[in-house]
């Protein structure tokens, strides 16, 4: 067995989750799964394959529907760069692995590929199933040949290693001559500062294209051609040829296609002979603070519950840990940015003179909107957010720590649903609520809304440390695995995305069809949110403690 | 008073710990020596709770691990195998989470906190994360954490392990300071001196099972001419 193949082969057994001993467990994991991949993979694989068909569909009469496969194909190329740069600095330079690995006889080049191999493997799942998705929808749309199908096997495979190159070898260019980055702590940093300034150019772009609805069309296609097509071909030119090679059966193009990626892997292990391994002398451990005496830290060591003290360690935890802070803690409070992309996006006008106008206009579909609204964004918020689907595995290491110190685990288990509650529920309503004030929004409305996104919430969080005590993920590398290879957090996301679907898309047929009046529809989603939570509750309570009790992975 | 009674483990048909039974009195350092895999580790998370046994009982100071956990749990001091915990935390927080876990008040957490920390000469690091300490301090970190709470029952999974030789020497005086108040200490190590010149008793386990439980004295009788080393390999079968 070659240097390559058994490293690759050792690291990628490491990351695997372990499966249960216990059938139920089994079984309860796989009807989970099924619902994620109902909820979630199948609504992103239908938008991916409609979008692609839309597009091939309308670009075929102008024979450009390349450029149809290539739009979609550069989004995914660039979900892949921006999270693949994540992965690949913590894989490549600080998975606890490197360390035993670095004084072992292997070669620069051998470790970056294994390295690369598992980067790849780890950040590829969900690019796969969006290329699967696109191309279905291209299929359907342009009934391609043999040639085609055979180009679409390789696009399947191989269309993120181009990203991903781009950040291996960026990550040992910024190693090996820059000291921007000494621990794990500052790629989180940077790659926090990298999804701000990537934000903020969206931003910038949708307000300029906003401004002129004409120039935004043509900006993504013209009759003969795509000017954001042919910015993006410049960044992945392997898109240009494999899209080509899929939308025409060309040979040619599939060639260069691989060709591309084939040197794209080459410039990357020379780069990693002559850099790799001196990015390493950059590194070093944390800075020492300055310490303050022991008389003021005796000062400062004063008595306090258990409760608060957990309490207090679970926060300190989730603010502390980067990956934590950036993935669980910011998404909460960055929220509204997002929001103002979509409304900037919108043709419609969304000043605030304008909402007050509606408000006072039609206040009842405002408060629908806003009643529903809380629901459902409450529980995806809870859920996106992981606090509670990752509130177990987060332990990894030292899960046994819940097990013998002398705090009931329903105090334990109620504090990490505390934590997740608090921190969704001032995140959405330290908005929301200013938002609805300044709007004008009912107050009657406003308290109907927070009550529901208070059962919300609540059923979210017991739900997610629910099912993350199933099977916890207690053995990972870095706390950026716990969230990225954790199916819990998957899990917990499909669930709610179904019920928020379920809700809102039921609400809105009984408001707007069958004419229920608002109170009615309230009156409807307090009852079943309450019995949500009583069902989560009684689960917690039947299984949930044994779940942590039983757990033997340690 | 530590009581382990007829305690099987089992992990995928494979016996950790098979029908193990014994007793560290008050006034007792017990030594807990093994070969790797021999079940020690797998026994002390049994004996503080972390892990269920198949069948048998636990007993802490009359406390039944199995029918009253919390207050079993309250009076035992736990060092685990990996000292790699709560790293985002400074040492001083750490302590003083722990001693709020364990209610320790305020002047008696100050008074301890201040005596481990000058023992182990931790004074400078309480205010940095542990990220920051090397894995001896952390291991010291840990102890002192442990006994932040003056529990009469310590269980000590291989504590020595990564400390400085001032930091073992005051650990194994604490040892013997804590036994002499009439409380009992059981700890696992690897290194056979420690064991034989620190503990009342040893007991030795294999594959699961305890091969002797006793006095280094009836130990040495029964092996006559031979010393400590030379015996554990002979009953583990690996010399």
């Amino acid at each position: 067995m070659s240097t390559y193949t058994a490293l690759t082969k050792a690291f990628i057994k490491s990351l695997s989750m372990s499966k249960s001993n216990d059938k139920r467990t089994r079984i309860t994991m796989k009807v989970i799964v099924a619902v994620v991949v109902l909820f979630i993979f199948v609504p992103v694989a239908i938008f991916c394959s409609l979008m692609t068909y839309s597009l091939v569909d309308n670009l075929s009469y102008f024979h450009i529907q390349d450029l149809g496969v290539a739009m979609v194909f550069h989004m995914i190329s660039l979900f892949s760069l921006f999270f693949g740069f994540n992965v690949i600095f913590s894989e490549f330079y600080f998975s606890s692995d490197i360390e035993f690995v670095r004084p072992w006889p292997v070669k620069a080049w051998e470790l970056v590929a294994s390295k690369f191999t598992v980067s790849f493997y780890v950040d590829n799942a969900m690019q796969v199933f969006m290329v699967i998705a696109s191309l279905v929808g291209f299929f359907f749309a342009a009934k391609p040949g043999v040639m085609s199908y055979v180009a679409s096997v390789f696009a399947t495979i191989t269309l993120p290693i181009l990203p991903l190159c781009y950040c291996g070898i960026l990550s040992m260019i910024v190693m090996r001559f820059t000291k921007a980055i000494k621990n794990k702590e500052g790629v989180q940093r940077v790659s926090a500062v990298v999804l701000a300034f990537l934000i903020l150019i969206f931003v910038i772009l949708f307000r300029v294209l906003a401004s002129n609805a004409e120039d935004a069309v043509h900006f993504f296609v013209t009759e003969t051609n795509s000017p954001f097509v042919e910015y993006m071909n410049k960044i992945f030119p392997t898109v240009h040829f494999i899209s080509r090679a899929i939308a025409f059966g060309s040979v040619t193009d599939l060639l260069i296609y691989l060709l591309i990626n084939v040197f794209a892997i080459a410039l990357m292990l020379l780069v990693a002979e002559l850099l790799y391994f001196k990015g390493f002398e950059n590194l070093v451990s944390n800075g020492k603070a300055k310490a303050r005496s022991f008389s003021a830290l005796m000062e400062k060591s004063i008595q306090t519950t258990p409760f608060k003290a957990y309490f207090k360690k679970e926060l300190m935890i989730l603010v502390r840990t980067p990956s934590f802070f950036t993935n669980c803690v910011i998404p909460n409070f960055i929220w509204p940015v997002f929001v103002l992309i979509i409304l900037k996006m919108q043709t419609y006008d969304a000043s605030l003179t304008a909402l007050r106008m509606y408000n006072t206009n039609r206040p009842k579909i405002v408060g629908f909107f806003l009643i529903v609204g809380s629901v459902v964004f409450s529980l995806i918020m809870t859920s996106l957010n992981s606090i509670a689907s990752n509130a177990i595995s987060r332990e990894g290491k030292h899960f046994q720590f819940m097990k013998y110190i002398p705090v009931p685990y329903d105090m334990q288990w109620d504090i990490k649903v505390l934590v997740s509650f608090l921190l969704t529920f001032i995140g959405i309503w330290m908005y929301l609520l200013p938002a609805c004030i300044l709007i004008h929004i009912n107050v009657i409305y406003v308290l109907v809304a927070i009550a529901l996104s208070i059962l919300s919430i609540t059923f979210g969080s017991y739900m997610g440390v629910y099912i993350d005590s199933i099977q916890p993920k207690l053995v990972w590398d870095d706390e950026l695995s716990v969230l990225r290879e954790n199916t819990n957090v998957a899990l917990s996301m499909g669930i709610a995305l179904g019920i928020s679907i379920a809700i809102g898309a039921v609400c809105y047929a009984f408001y707007a069809f069958v004419k229920v009046r608002l109170l009615l529809v309230s009156l409807s989603l307090f009852v079943l949110l309450a019995l949500l939570n009583l069902f989560v509750l009684w689960r917690t309570a039947k299984r949930g403690k044994k779940n942590i009790a039983e757990q033997e992975e340690m | 008073m530590l009581e382990i009674s007829g305690v099987t483990k089992t992990f995928n048909d494979l016996k950790a710990v098979d029908d193990l039974s014994f007793k560290v009195n008050d006034g007792e350092i017990v030594g807990f020596v093994g070969p790797n895999g021999a079940g020690k580790t797998t026994t002390m998370k049994i004996l503080t709770g972390i892990l269920k046994p198949d069948c048998g009982t636990v007993n802490v100071n009359g406390f039944d691990m199995a029918k009253s956990p919390l207050e079993a749990k309250e009076i035992i001091g736990y060092i685990a195998d990996s000292p790699d915990m709560f790293l985002r935390l400074k040492g001083i927080e750490f302590l003083n989470f722990i001693a709020d876990i364990y209610k320790v008040p305020t002047d008696v957490r100050r008074e301890r906190i201040e005596t481990f920390a000058t023992r182990f000469g931790l004074i400078d690091a309480l205010d940095l994360p542990m990220q920051s300490y090397s894995h001896g301090m952390r291991q010291k970190a840990m102890v002192a954490a442990a006994l932040v709470h003056n529990p009469p029952v310590w269980i000590l999974d291989e504590p020595l392990i990564g400390l400085d030789p001032k930091s073992a020497y005051e650990l194994k005086n604490m040892m013997r300071e804590h036994a002499a108040k009439g409380n009992c200490v059981l700890f696992s190590t690897h290194v056979l001196e420690v064991a034989e010149k620190l503990c009342d008793k040893i007991i030795i386990i294999n594959h699961g099972k305890d091969i002797f439980y006793g006095t280094m004295d009836e130990l040495s009788a029964k092996y006559p001419g031979l010393d400590f080393e030379q015996i554990f390999l002979e009953m583990t079968g690996e010399k």
